[in-house]
């Protein structure tokens, strides 16, 4: 009896480390990098209680997350160790100071952004440092001035609460209109740059206006303000603003929940993240480059393999517009590339046989997948392409033009020869003998 | 007569929008010799205008106005002009005059001060330009109004080329352009005059037949002769071999081992003829 409750304790222990792997390792698998967290908040504007829905969904995903008050111990409020960065991502609410602390200011900021760190930024009419102003003003993205509110008059009830359907997205990667959900915005609006990192995903309605209540101009007007943004910089790491805090907030959550949610996916690179596999270029006959480099008007075929992360593993990824260039400074080709072959984790692309430019020098074979939402992709390989070798050229005799050429200098020959001959056999001198010649 | 129909059609067209009454809503040309349009009455039913205004002047302006009585102007009064399309529109505040008990609105698009993108979608990509009427108040309810009024066509050549900022996106396709093949003569065109020059030779050759005496025993009689004429032939050989692929070194060797005989041998022929 008793070895059978050892026996069934064991069982038990090794499910539930089995459990603790699997999980650990669906963790380590949530997001193409770490989970680690600190979120930024102020007392003053910040209940943490109002927003539990949402902190329970990122721990539901696992995310360690790190609280730090602007109130107290703000010198805890540290990106970066030196050079290593403490955390991979970076949630901050409202703050109502001007400044926070030495070790987070805009520069800090831009640092931990530009070393791969999430960034998800929150702001309110009456919460906007300037550290994260100037951060944001940095990407393009001009939030409007404290105390400046949306409103929409045209909006039943409260002006300042404007509902939005999320149908309506201007950026189907981050969140899929299909999805359908009302969702309730309180606070500002931003101006957006014109630049092609940014990612605008809701603007402001079109009967709406950014404005301080006590009084000045607007600062947007209708379509030209955003009340969620997006940013990827080159190397794929993932800015998000939104202007209104009450927006993840329990009392907005059901109707909100969804978006917010897929919002701090694709800000955290859980999802829209896409790699290549690799890619290969060679001759149609299938010789490498190595065992025989290209030389101009070689046919070649180029293939190059997508993936894309869906949460948990690595699976195919489809796409029509993935494009390939051969550049030398400008490119010869830009060719739109197909779909050949699956394997479990990704879709291959190839060219088809193409023949390469009558032109030779240091070619750039280059894949570069840029599209808004997805991480950035870029894949390029530096090869010459020569020019044919003296032996390579036609032969004069399958150029019609040199026949005439040909058939002169034959006839000259054979004329040599044959006067030589002819004027040996006709000279008197060759029966004079001897020495009768000597006289 | 047209200003008197003018002003009765406007005058007729009065518009009590619930609370907000829109007076003589018309669109006027200032820079141009076109006659003013009369609106039909604003409401929330509002049906735009069935023919577009056509600009065809890159400083054109066009003028939207209307008067409202002064204890109803709204909070907010916008002309909104921009594309439906791509969602690209620019707000234009009116300038209002005062008189009485009513106050004059008078919105004004200049065509040039437009945005370079709606620019771009107007005249490169022929897309209609929309402007909409924005009146609100807060706690306005239904006296808000918000309809589009009328389409703006912008039927001229930009004086600048003008394009979109930059986005991400697919890239027109490239396809290298080759090199023409170089032109070759038609075969049968080289044949004719390989023809006419093998002629020559032959013709020569008959001439020389018929014009000098000959006799071969003497070339075959002496070992010079042959061995001088065998040297030609092989150094015509030779540089046949040249033509047709080996190298230059074994070329020069090949003439130097032929050259050293021929030489000698055709010195003691010469001194024989």
């Amino acid at each position: 009896m008793a070895q059978i409750s050892f026996a069934h304790s064991c069982l038990l222990y090794a499910s539930a480390v089995f459990l603790l792997c699997f999980q650990i390792a669906e963790v380590a698998a949530l997001s193409v990098h770490g989970l680690k967290t600190l979120v930024v908040y102020d007392k003053r504007v910040t209940d943490l209680e109002d927003y539990s829905k949402f902190f329970n969904d990122l721990n539901k995903r696992s995310y360690e997350l790190q609280f730090s008050s602007v109130n107290e111990n703000v010198s805890d409020i540290q990106l970066f160790r030196g050079e290593e960065r403490l955390f991979d991502n970076l949630i901050v609410f409202p703050v109502k100071s001007r400044q926070v602390s030495k070790g987070f200011t805009a520069a800090t900021l831009l640092k931990f952004f530009e070393e791969g760190g999430d960034i998800l930024t929150v702001t309110s009419p009456y919460g906007l440092t300037e550290s994260v102003r100037t951060f944001l003003n940095q990407l393009g993205i001009f939030p409007s001035p404290r105390n400046h509110e949306l409103r929409d008059y045209f909006e039943e009830g409260n002006t300042t609460s404007i509902h939005f359907s999320s149908s309506g997205t201007l950026n189907p990667t981050v969140f899929s209109p299909m999805k359908s959900a009302n969702l309730s915005y309180e606070g500002s609006a931003a101006l957006l740059d014109n630049r092609d990192l940014l990612i605008p995903i809701f603007s402001a309605p079109r009967t709406s206006f950014t404005k301080d209540p006590k009084g000045g101009d607007d600062w947007t007007v209708g379509l030209q303000g955003y009340t969620v943004v997006g940013f990827q910089n080159l190397h794929n790491a993932r800015v998000s603003w939104v202007g209104s805090d009450k927006f993840f907030g329990n009392s907005h959550y059901n109707d909100n929940g969804e978006f917010v949610q897929e919002l701090a996916k694709w800000t955290f690179r859980e999802k829209a993240v896409i790699k290549s596999t690799g890619f290969k270029h060679k001759h149609i006959d299938g010789t490498s480059y190595d065992e025989l480099p290209y030389k101009v008007k070689d046919s070649i075929t180029y293939e190059i393999g997508f993936s894309e992360w869906n949460g948990k593993t690595w699976i195919p990824f489809n796409a029509s517009d993935i494009q390939f260039e051969l550049k030398m400074i400008d490119p010869y080709y830009r060719l739109k590339l197909l779909p050949v072959r699956k394997s479990e984790e990704a879709q291959y692309y190839s060219t088809g046989n193409f023949m390469l430019p009558d032109h030779h020098g240091v070619f750039t074979f280059l894949t570069e997948y840029q599209r808004s939402g997805l991480s950035f992709v870029t894949e390029k390989d530096v090869k010459s392409i020569r020019h044919l070798a003296n032996d390579e050229y036609p032969r004069s005799w399958d150029i019609t033009n040199s026949w005439v050429y040909l058939t002169s200098i034959c006839s000259v020959i054979m004329a040599w020869i044959l006067f030589v001959i002819l004027y040996i056999s006709s000279s008197s001198a060759m029966n004079v003998p001897a020495e009768k010649k000597i006289n | 007569m047209q200003l008197s129909r003018l002003l009765t059609f406007s005058l007729v067209s009065v518009t009590a929008v619930l609370g907000i009454a829109v007076k003589q809503p018309h669109i006027s040309f200032p820079k141009s010799d076109k006659r003013p349009l009369a609106l039909g009455p604003i409401t929330h039913e509002f049906v735009k205008a069935k023919k577009p205004i056509t600009c065809d002047l890159p400083n054109d302006t066009v003028e939207f106005g209307f008067t409202i009585g002064a204890d109803e102007k709204p909070e907010r009064a916008f002309l909104i002009v921009g594309s439906n399309k791509h969602r690209v529109e620019i707000p234009i505040k009116p300038t209002i005059k005062n008189n009485g008990e009513l106050s004059m609105y008078k919105f004004s698009i200049a065509i040039d001060k437009l945005p370079t993108s709606l620019i771009h979608f107007a005249t490169t990509e022929k897309e209609s330009l929309t402007a909409s009427l924005l009146l609100a108040s807060e706690n306005g309810g239904a006296n808000n109004v918000y309809v589009e009024l009328f389409d703006l066509n912008l039927v001229f050549t930009p004086e600048k080329e003008t394009s979109l900022p930059k986005r991400f996106g697919a890239l027109p396709e490239i396809h290298h352009i080759f090199h023409s093949d170089p032109k070759m003569v038609s075969p049968w065109f080289a044949q004719v005059f390989s023809l006419a020059v093998i002629g020559c030779l032959v013709g020569l050759v008959l001439v020389w037949f018929g014009t000098v005496s000959f006799d071969l025993r003497k070339v075959t009689n002496s070992i010079y002769s042959l061995g001088f004429i065998g040297c030609l032939i092989a150094l015509e050989y030779v540089f046949c071999q040249y033509y047709l692929g080996t190298s230059i070194f074994k070329t020069l060797r090949d003439t130097f081992y032929i050259a050293g005989p021929g030489i000698w041998l055709g010195s003691k022929l010469l001194s024989r003829l």
